[in-house]
């Protein structure tokens, strides 16, 4: 017979005999001590309000679970604004990881059809036996800008750019120990030179013509080099065009002018000139001060890139094609005739914290093709 | 706006319901508008820090030199090209939408290729009707580099946006008004002019101010139809550049970085000053 | 007599409409002409699975271009469209007045902004940050779609917001009736049943990206090899096109305008895709 402990306490209590209790143990067990029986109620009482307390305790914490929640993500996601601001800070103030994998170069080329690409990679050797072997990892602008900007903002980067378009905020080495410039271009030391010419065909208008004339003549190569480029002296001094009578068209009352008590009739014509980008600044420059003594002409000048130029020029599209680089073979075949007005040098550029200050041409054909991908291996 | 949502949202947001999902939801949208507003507030503030200390007197000179690489010629290239093309697009494009909206029947095959070929063409890249504009109209019609050229090359590449956005606006109209037109004894016409259209004229504009953000901005397009000759073409047969391919020329060049910021924040004034112009007749016609 | 005006107005606008038909019909037509032989020439094998471009090579193989584009696109959209969407329905649904009115006008200012000064920016920009975060030349397929992703922000948030003020007030309303909240409501009544007009504007988004020439230009690389990674440099069909169209001639020139028929015939299966997925939609 099992006895639970609050019958136990009764029996003690109460001193029943256990043989009653055994015979009446089905028998409620009425208490008639007032004691105990408040005893037995107020554990009672406790037991329900322990438990009423703990359900409490638990609902309360479950509302509390809600706005708690509530609380933690407007905290995490502080956290978290704030954390992104950091990484922000760190990156603006430059404490992320260039150094880890700073050190491969990134190559810098412009396009196919540029005269200056083409003139680069057959002066370094890259291109052997008509066959362009740049790296196809090089990235590719149709921009000095793009080029330049990648230059003074990636550390590892290298490029080139002619040297009249270099600008301060790149650095341009030294190629086998000669420092570029127009006077190196000019003595023949600095290995990296190229001419631009004049592409015309053989039927060129009157203003083509005298403008050719005034580019090739001293005025004009003063004006080349005052802008940094090597000129082509021949010698011969420009005058301003006369027209003389006998030539259809040019003979208009409007072309009339007065110079110093004589009549002459000044060249009119509208003259375009389409090609290399490299060499539009200067070509711009030179029909600026071409207008200044023959106002009537107009130019149209589009820099499309030499090739384009050379295009154009069989097209019939322009008058007089500009190159930065010498003919093809297959273009030379095409009946133009080559004129080259200047010179120009080809810069390597690097960027200003690059400790690189002088380079082989060699090294520069190796890095091209990607055969040397880390600066560690050119120093 | 038709509807003023955001004055509910206090009274049933996720506060009384306690809903976190909704907070994390009400969070995501104020941190996409955050990021969006921080990105246009980058790009406008860039160039303008860097642009106007750039801005000189000799960038508004009547013509262009190598010195002064002057962008007035440009500015006026742009005006004149933005009103040729919608001369050429706005009607065509009304035209189409009006069709559509007003007369299609809903499922007819017909009605199926035009919505298929307007959305084409809104697809293909602008360097795409480049080409074409310069095989078509400078190649084979023989106009060479011209304005002409870039200005209908321009109208075939807007032309869609504005069908799109005049159809959506046509159709946002209520049927209550042109049944109550109809009932009144008008005739399509008459109620597509006068009851439909007007109703429908801000998403109208809105389509004009893309399309005309979309014309002054190409690039692309103009350097095979228009050229890129920098001065005020005599007629409309010969090159000119407008000002997103002047400052294309410009940093191609490599030398003009400051005249290109310049440019920039022309361009940005340009832009803002279109837009401020439609904004402003938009609220007019509202009004009326 | 009213009934010949009528007549007449129906004709005209229908001409307008032919309009549309007809100027596609003359894109296709033009560049088949000119394309069409230059990939017969190449071998159409060679020209859509070759790996290498190398023009002066007689080498035509567009694949690393056209994953280029692809992969470009595919970024930009994964940037543009959630943004934008979000940016829209804050825009319609929680955004105090005051602060709507500024708001709208700015998205409409970064719409009208030119491609060529996001190229610019984007160079200036985001290049260099991403050289810090990840190393390299800093331009690449990560550049380049978060430029374009931000570059189709306006077109989304605008078409969005058009379609979700397009759609009856009484489905918000109803959603609130039966105890969503206001967030709830918004993203679970009105934006499914705005979900045609959005898609219409991602449309018109991925159009806008795929022909992106000169802001890719400028960020992107251009190298014409496999991309690699997401930070590897990335030539685009439209910057190929761009950069080579000036000086090409003969079979390049005509292999370029093939590229412009792919490109185009892309845009076609992207959208024909969408319209029979969504046919119910128009």
């Amino acid at each position: 017979m099992k006895r639970t402990s609050l019958e136990r306490t009764i029996f003690k209590r109460t001193n029943f005999k256990t043989t009653n209790l055994k015979r009446n143990w089905t028998k409620r067990i009425s208490l008639k001590n007032l004691k105990l029986k408040s005893l037995i109620i107020k554990s009672l009482k406790i037991k329900v309000k322990l438990k009423t307390f703990l359900l409490n305790s638990i609902q309360f914490k479950r509302e509390k679970s809600i706005t708690a929640k509530i609380m933690t993500a407007k905290i995490m996601t502080g956290a978290a604004v704030m954390l992104i601001l950091l990484l922000f800070l760190c990156i603006l103030t430059g404490c992320g990881n260039k150094n880890g994998k700073g050190d491969r170069i990134t190559i810098v080329t412009r396009e196919d059809g540029s005269g200056t690409r083409k003139a680069f990679v057959m002066l370094t050797g890259i291109q052997k036996e008509s066959q362009d072997r740049t790296s196809l990892q090089a990235e590719v602008t149709n921009s000095n800008f793009v080029m330049m900007t990648s230059i003074s903002g990636d550390e590892n980067a290298i490029g080139y750019v002619s040297l009249g378009a270099i600008r301060d905020n790149v650095k341009a080495v030294k190629i086998d120990g000669v420092e570029p410039s127009a006077k190196a271009v000019q003595e023949g030391k600095y290995s990296l030179a190229r001419s631009f010419y004049l592409i015309v065909r053989e039927n060129i208008s009157r203003a083509g013509e005298d403008f050719i004339n005034y580019i090739l003549s001293d005025e004009g190569q003063k004006v080349i080099e005052q802008q940094g480029y090597v000129g082509e002296r021949t010698g011969n001094s420009y005058e301003a065009a006369e027209v003389k009578e006998g030539i259809d068209g040019e003979i208009k009352e409007e072309n009339k002018r007065e110079i110093s008590g004589e009549i002459i009739y000044e060249i009119k014509g509208k003259v375009t000139i389409a090609g290399s980008t490299s060499a539009a600044p200067i070509m711009e420059c030179l029909a600026k001060e071409y207008k200044k003594k023959n106002p009537k002409v107009t130019f149209e000048i589009q820099q499309t890139g030499s090739t384009a130029g050379i295009e154009s020029v069989s097209e019939g599209v322009c008058d007089i094609g500009l190159a930065s680089r010498e003919l093809t073979m297959e273009e030379a075949s095409r009946g133009f005739k080559e004129i080259r007005f200047a010179r120009d040098g080809i810069a390597v550029i690097v960027n200003k914290n690059n400790p690189l200050m002088d380079i082989s041409r060699e090294t520069i054909a190796e890095i091209y093709m990607g055969h040397v991908t880390n600066w560690e291996d050119v120093y | 706006m038709t509807y003023d949502n955001h004055k509910n949202y206090n009274r049933y947001s996720y506060k009384n319901k306690k809903d976190v999902s909704s907070l994390v939801l009400r969070f995501i949208v104020q941190a996409a508008a955050f990021v969006t507003i921080s990105i246009l507030v980058v790009i406008v503030a860039f160039i303008l820090i860097k642009g106007i200390p750039n801005i000189s007197r000799e960038l508004f000179e009547w013509e262009y030199t190598i010195g002064n690489v002057s962008m007035m010629p440009s500015i006026i290239n742009t005006m004149l090209m933005t009103l040729l093309t919608l001369l050429a697009a706005v009607p065509i494009g009304v035209g189409c939408a009006v069709y559509l909206a007003e007369y299609a029947k809903k499922g007819s095959r017909l009605v199926k290729l035009i919505r298929l070929t307007t959305q084409t063409l809104t697809g293909i890249p602008s360097i795409v009707y480049g080409l074409f504009g310069y095989l078509l109209f400078v190649i084979t019609l023989k106009w060479g580099y011209s304005l002409l050229a870039g200005a209908f090359t321009l109208a075939i590449m807007v032309l869609p946006v504005i069908v799109c956005t005049t159809e959506e606006a046509l159709l946002s109209v209520p049927d209550t008004f042109r049944e109550g037109s109809f009932g009144l004894g008008a005739g399509r016409v008459r109620t597509i002019f006068h009851v439909v259209m007007p109703s429908a004229v801000p998403g109208i504009l809105g389509g004009i101010i893309l399309a005309v953000g979309r014309i002054v901005g190409e690039t692309a397009a103009l350097i095979f139809t228009a050229g890129t000759t920098a001065a005020v073409p005599g007629n409309l047969f010969s090159s000119a550049r407008t000002l997103a391919v002047h400052m294309y020329c410009l940093l191609g060049e490599g030398f003009y970085t400051n005249q290109a910021y310049a440019t920039a924040v022309i361009l940005l004034v340009v832009v803002l000053g279109i837009n401020g112009l439609a904004g402003w007749a938009a609220g007019k016609l509202k009004a009326k | 007599m009213r009934q010949g005006g009528e007549k007449a107005a129906q004709f005209l606008f229908f001409l307008c409409a032919c309009i549309s038909v007809f100027s596609v019909v003359l894109i296709c037509l033009f560049l088949l002409i000119n394309g069409v032989p230059a990939i017969k020439n190449i071998g159409i094998e060679n020209f859509l699975v070759g790996m290498q471009w190398k023009p002066l090579e007689n080498l035509f193989g567009i694949l690393p271009m056209m994953l280029g584009s692809i992969f470009v696109t595919g970024g930009a959209i994964l940037v543009g469209v959630p943004l934008g969407i979000l940016c829209a329905v804050y825009m319609t649904n929680f955004c105090p007045k005051p602060l709507y009115r500024m708001l709208k006008p700015a998205i409409n200012l970064l719409a009208g902004v030119p491609s060529i000064v996001y190229g610019f920016w984007g160079l200036m920009v985001i290049v260099p940050i991403v050289r810090q975060l990840f190393g390299g030349s800093g331009k690449g397929i990560l550049t380049a779609s978060l430029l374009l992703g931000f570059m189709v922000l306006p077109t989304i948030i605008g078409v969005t917001e058009t379609s979700l003020c397009a759609v009856p007030r009484t489905y918000y309303e109803g959603a609130l009736a039966l105890g969503a909240t206001h967030e709830r409501s918004v993203f679970f009544a009105l934006l499914p049943a705005a979900k045609s007009g959005i898609l219409a504007g991602v449309i018109l988004s991925v159009g806008r990206v795929l022909g992106e020439t000169m802001a890719v230009i400028m960020v992107a690389g251009n190298q014409a090899a496999m991309p690699q990674g997401i930070t590897s440099g990335v030539r685009t069909m439209t910057a190929n096109i761009a950069m080579e169209m000036a000086y090409a001639s003969g079979l390049h020139k005509d292999a370029l305008i093939a590229t412009a028929a792919v490109l185009f015939l892309f845009i076609l299966i992207i959208n024909l895709c969408f319209t029979l997925l969504y046919e119910k939609t128009i």
